[in-house]
């Protein structure tokens, strides 16, 4: 790190002193080949990352913690320069992950260029941020992102006295319509370190510093920036208090709900399901697999062919539709028998194995593959796009305030909203966002809740087939239970978990109209890691099945679990391996559920169908989710999760099962 | 001990307020605080000021330094003008240009005076 050259203690009138940090000219230094993006939350620093690399972005893990840095490389002016994108801060101290990692990055970084995005209105907070990183010493470039929304408000800063003030070059762009992308290109190389007066502190005690700070921002506004106008209301700031509003945002976050529910419940898990898993999959992937496992690795043997036929609708209510076409075809199915007298040597039994792990019943084309590219990837997809939408929206933390008072009787604050309605659509990812809560009781709570109680967009679909044949009284009652259930368990817990939960302080940025091109951007960075993270563990899933077939493991299992599903819950006992597969493949046991339940010789009375839903939705949504709590919160307390929710699972359905019947509903 | 409850944030002191509850009660007191608390009657906060009136902020209580750097962060430290947008379902309050959603904690640890008129 540059040493300054002096520091030098200048009295100023009212006996304070002042530290002037003077560091080596520019021009003695090597051009830098690194450029750090820091800055607040929500000034679109992604954006002007996506400006000056092109690139989408490749999130990677910052070594030894689980925040999120980009990086890319990028070429300015015929020099290849690495950009380096930080996760949002307001300040440096150590409080939060975000900022620990920024300022190791900073850190670790002594050379690297400092480019700085700030919001324009928001200068004030930039500039707090601006001084905590100019003790570092970093050649540095100030942005002033979206100028267009400061013109809009009337403000007006004077761009060349802050940049004389501060010593370095300050760039104006609106990133959004990559204006002033060439301009900042041209100012890194001109990035000078700091040079300025800042206030000696008087403690080290970060909130101590940051009021000194601003005291020397406060002056330095004074002189640069102006606010002629006041606020006018246009119809996103309007907007932007009915979401808060108590009676109003209610009504928009039912509405959202709702929406929600369609895209992603009926249209996603339907409908683009339907297409992907039998119109892809079943009709024409599956076949071909098999066509070639056979040519490759032949054994006597004879695949059975079925008339498989899917039918292309637009979905309006869980059991209403407009059907645009169907589409059959006769096709061969992974179920097979020995050719008749057939006798296998070991070779032929090694073939066999082999084929059975590609295209058996549990094979990784036949089931893995389709699990998570056919049924689970167009939920998934449907939910990040809609979730995307409302985060560029800017809706979310105003959903956070309607909720907050609900998720204060559990012991939470309303951020813990935002992994779980993401648990909607997948609580593996879900349980990943805890992070965003302050303390460590928030995160395990939360994600105590989501694996209990908040279905995953692919349980969904089950849950929603089955409800469709009950009445909507059992719809609402299941619903009802869920709730219950989790202010009792969330309230329970997490008195018994010791802690406090975090300040609700959240910042509510202004509600903007979601850009086309930053949904998908998001989305995609978002599947991406899905892609990644959770794909490997379903056929780690879908192996642990196969394994357990093939050493006869799994009627054993199904067998011991009988008496537990016949007698408490009063289902009938091939449920019970339905239970079981559907935690490992949730597709499989959810096929056999509802087949059960819907299928053509319903095997299932009402209130067992009932009784069915809410043992579903309690379980632990699958491996995938205890895997990544295990990642997340360490494998005694994912084990210890699942020992509470199997058997609170089953205890709960069996009451409801008995309450049915002693109370005949149904 | 003295009697006087000063606030640490900025040594600002507030007036004696009567002394409460029995020894007894004191005796079966949870724990003991290293900050008083604040009195109840006559003090401004966030969370007595009426939706759409702006005060000045007169100090940060509360013996979370982490909370009132939290607040700081946003501009909202000793000094700085805010403005009370709503109190339900949240506080929400308007420092600046940035506004911020509080619970009810937090709002009542906002000790404020009304501006110079």
């Amino acid at each position: 790190m540059p040493e300054p050259a002096a520091v030098e203690s200048v009295p100023l009138g009212s006996a304070e002193t002042a530290k002037v940090l003077l560091f080596p000219a520019p021009g003695t230094r090597p051009a830098s080949e690194t450029v750090l993006l820091v800055g607040n939350p929500n000034v679109g620093k992604s954006l002007l990352f996506k400006n000056l690399t092109h690139r989408y972005v490749n999130v990677s893990n910052f070594p030894g913690t689980t925040v999120e840095i980009t990086k890319a490389r990028a070429t300015f002016q015929d020099r290849e320069i690495e950009v380096v994108d930080s996760p949002g801060v307001n300040d440096l101290s150590p409080r939060s992950d975000d900022a620990r990692v920024t300022l190791k990055l900073l850190e670790q970084n002594p050379g690297a260029t400092v480019v700085q995005v700030a919001d324009a209105k928001n200068l004030r907070r930039a500039l707090l941020l601006t001084l905590q990183i100019a003790e570092l010493g970093h050649p540095m470039v100030l942005v002033l992102n979206m100028l267009d929304e400061l013109a809009a408000r009337g403000g007006r800063i004077d761009r060349e006295k802050l940049s004389q003030i501060l010593g370095v070059p300050v760039v104006g762009t609106i990133a959004l319509k990559n204006h002033g992308t060439a301009a900042l290109i041209e100012a890194v190389k001109e990035a000078r370190p700091v040079w300025l007066l800042l206030p000696e502190a008087t403690s080290e005690e970060a909130y101590e510093i940051n009021r000194g700070l601003l005291t020397r921002v406060n002056e330095i506004l004074a002189e640069t920036y102006t606010l002629s106008q006041p606020r006018r209301a246009s119809l996103s700031v309007r907007l932007g208090f009915w979401a808060m509003h108590p009676l109003k945002g209610l009504a928009f976050l039912l509405v959202i709900l709702a929406t929600v529910f369609w895209f992603v419940g009926l249209l996603g898990a339907g409908t683009l399901v339907n297409l992907m898993e039998t119109g892809l999959f079943k009709q024409r992937i599956t076949p071909l697999a098999i066509h070639a496992t056979d040519a490759l690795l032949p054994f006597p043997h004879t695949h059975e062919t079925k008339p498989i036929a899917f039918t292309f609708a637009v979905p309006i209510t869980p059991v209403n539709n407009i059907p645009l076409g169907t589409m059959e075809r006769t096709v061969i199915v992974p179920t097979y028998a020995l050719a008749p007298g057939a006798h296998l040597g070991p070779g032929a039994q090694v073939l066999r194995f082999v084929h059975d792990f590609l295209v058996g019943q549990y094979g990784v084309v036949s089931m893995a593959l389709s699990y998570a590219f056919a049924i689970v990837l167009p939920i998934v997809t449907a939910f990040f796009l809609l979730f995307s939408l409302l985060e560029d929206s800017g809706y979310l933390p105003r959903m956070a305030i309607m909720v907050n008072r609900l998720f204060r009787l559990m012991g939470l604050n309303g951020k813990a909203v935002l992994p779980m309605i993401l648990g909607l659509g997948c609580d593996t990812m879900a349980t990943m966002t805890t992070r965003i809560l302050e303390t460590k009781k928030e995160r395990v709570v939360t994600t105590m809740l989501l694996a209990l109680a908040v279905p995953c967009s692919a349980q969904l679909g089950v849950l929603l087939a089955m409800m469709a044949s009950l009445s909507p009284m059992a719809a609402f009652a299941w619903m009802g239970m869920m709730v219950l259930i989790v202010l009792l368990v969330g309230s329970l817990t997490a008195r018994a978990f010791p802690g406090e939960a975090g300040d609700f302080i959240l910042e509510i940025p202004p509600m903007r109209r979601p850009q086309f091109s930053n949904i998908w951007r998001k989305t995609i960075g978002r599947l991406d890691w899905y892609l990644r993270e959770v794909i490997p563990l379903f056929v780690v899933g879908t192996a642990a099945l196969f394994l357990l077939d093939k050493v006869r493991a799994l009627p054993a299992i199904a067998r011991a679990g009988e008496p537990l599903v016949t007698g408490w819950l009063g289902l009938p006992k091939e449920m019970s391996n339905a239970f079981l597969i559907g935690f490992l493949r949730r597709d499989f046991g959810a096929v056999y559920i509802l087949d059960a339940a819907t299928g053509p010789h319903p095997l299932l009375s009402h209130l067992q169908i009932f009784v069915a839903m809410v043992t579903i939705t309690l379980f632990m949504p699958c491996i995938a989710n205890f895997l990544m709590i295990g990642k997340e919160h360490g494998m005694k307390t994912a084990w210890a999760m699942a020992a509470f929710i199997f058997p609170f699972a089953f205890f709960v359905g069996g009451l409801v099962h008995h309450l049915g019947l002693w109370l005949n509903i149904f | 001990m003295c009697n006087l409850n000063r606030c640490p944030a900025c040594e600002y002191e507030f007036p004696e307020g009567p002394r409460k509850g029995s020894w007894l009660r004191r005796l079966l007191q949870r724990k003991g605080t290293t900050v008083p608390p604040l009195p109840e009657e006559g003090l401004l906060t966030v969370k007595t000021l009426a939706a759409g009136e702006r005060a000045e902020v007169l100090c940060l209580a509360g013996d979370s330094p982490s909370r009132r750097n939290h607040l700081a962060v946003f501009g909202l430290v000793p000094g700085s003008e805010l403005r009370l947008l709503q109190r339900h379902p949240s506080f929400v309050v308007e420092i600046g240009e940035t506004v911020l959603a509080l619970d009810a904690d937090v709002a009542g640890d906002i000790v404020l005076k009304r501006p110079a008129a």
